[in-house]
């Protein structure tokens, strides 16, 4: 088993996840999915059809959002904005480094 | 297994209140906390910190935890003492909605496995596993041309006699060509194992950058400082530099100034679509240690009439 090599998706050049999907790999419920989307922070793709279809990175927002309100207890509006303030300080680091 | 002095864990006193407790607890936890901090082990320090505000936290644990004396210190070689766990009522309960998903050993002697989920809990026994994380240091080359890495990973797991234990277990896992930086790659089932019919989590790693010694990397470009002859920049040359993909040569033109920088499409990161390389010039200066360099030095001041700060107009 150990020498098993394993293959992962990068979750940041994903795109086009279904919100089954997107729910599945978040272990939340759609509701929770739709809250962001009102919030703006989550961005579906217009297909044009009625289903949503989400980026990585959206995703990779929603994961994050959804550890800060677990683990510290922060209600949507405030973990969305560390999550745009952590964006905005990771892109500084980044230029500094 | 290691004792763990809970009170030193979150720094404060034996005698503290609930109050102080939970005070410190949500400090600590948003200082540590691993999608927010900077400070190095801070995933470590936020499961530390939550095992030990999951005990502190409830009267219950936190007086069946003081009976064990303070004669204990942290790391020490530990053993619940024999009557332990009778007239208790928490072994075996639910410990929902914690900040730490994975307790010590030490935890888990003392008050049981962690059976509660903190985020979606499934209906009746089935209990999905948790999530992990970890960091993986990969080198700059091994994102142009792939690779494998390995990587071992640590938990804790039950035996069928109920003893935790801990369990090392090797992933060889492939890097795919082109990842960034900050990027995770997402392993669908590596996370925790699940309880009963639940599925195991899944695991995700965060890619790191060795440092390297030539290039820095921001995003999917590539940036590299070129040392190049002032003889070089002002009257053009062909420069073989490094690349992580092996050398090429690179044309300098003619009347280059120092700073300036040369793009080399698309040899950055091979992602889609790909990065780019930038090559900035530096030009050095040969030193005038010896006599000869000095009077070509002079030479070029009384031939060259060049006034490097024209702009300043003085």
């Amino acid at each position: 088993m150990e020498h098993t090599i394993l293959d992962g998706i990068v979750i940041e050049e994903r795109e086009n996840i279904s919100l089954l999907e997107f729910c599945e790999i978040c272990k939340v419920d759609a509701e929770w999915v739709t809250a962001l989307v009102y919030e703006g922070i989550l961005e579906p793709a217009q297909t044009g059809s009625e289903h949503w279809f989400f980026s990585g990175t959206s995703l990779r927002r929603a994961l994050i959002i959804n550890r800060l309100q677990q683990d510290l207890d922060i209600n949507l509006a405030g973990a969305t904005l560390v999550v745009e303030l952590l964006e905005e300080r990771n892109a500084l680091l980044a230029r500094i480094n | 297994m290691e004792y763990k002095d809970y009170y030193q864990i979150m720094g404060i006193p034996r005698d503290a209140t609930q109050d102080d407790i939970k005070r410190t607890y949500r400090k600590l936890a948003r200082k540590y906390h691993p999608d927010v901090s900077k400070e190095p082990e801070a995933e470590a320090r936020f499961k530390e910190i939550g095992e030990a505000y999951e005990v502190l936290k409830d009267p219950e644990k936190r007086a069946a935890y003081d009976r064990l004396g303070t004669r204990w210190k942290s790391g020490q070689e530990f053993q619940p003492p024999p009557e332990w766990g009778q007239g208790f009522e928490f072994h075996g309960g639910e410990f929902a909605q914690s900040a730490a998903s994975q307790f010590s050993s030490f935890f888990e002697a003392l008050f049981g496995r962690n059976q509660g989920g903190r985020r979606y809990s499934n209906q009746g026994f089935s209990q999905r596993g948790e999530d992990s994380h970890a960091k993986i240091s990969i080198d700059l080359e091994d994102s142009f041309n792939g690779g494998i890495r390995s990587l071992t990973l640590q938990h804790t797991e039950t035996s069928s006699e109920g003893r935790p234990h801990i369990r090392e277990r090797t992933l060889n896992v492939r890097i795919p060509k082109g990842i960034q930086q900050g990027q995770h790659i997402r392993l669908a089932g590596q996370g925790s194992p699940g309880a009963g019919q639940g599925k195991a989590g899944d695991l995700y790693l965060e890619i790191i950058f060795k440092p390297h010694p030539y290039f820095s990397v921001e995003g999917k470009d590539i940036f590299m400082e070129l040392p190049v002859a002032p003889w070089e920049a002002a009257l053009g040359a062909t420069i073989s530099i490094p690349t992580p993909v092996g050398k090429v040569d690179l044309k300098i033109p003619a009347n280059s100034r120092s700073g300036q920088k040369l793009r080399l499409k698309e040899r950055g990161i091979p992602s889609t679509p790909p990065g780019d390389l930038y090559v900035v010039l530096q030009i050095a200066l040969p030193p005038a240690e010896s006599e000869q360099a000095r009077a070509f030095y002079r030479e070029m001041e009384q031939k060259l009439a060049f006034n490097p700060r024209a702009r300043f107009n003085i």
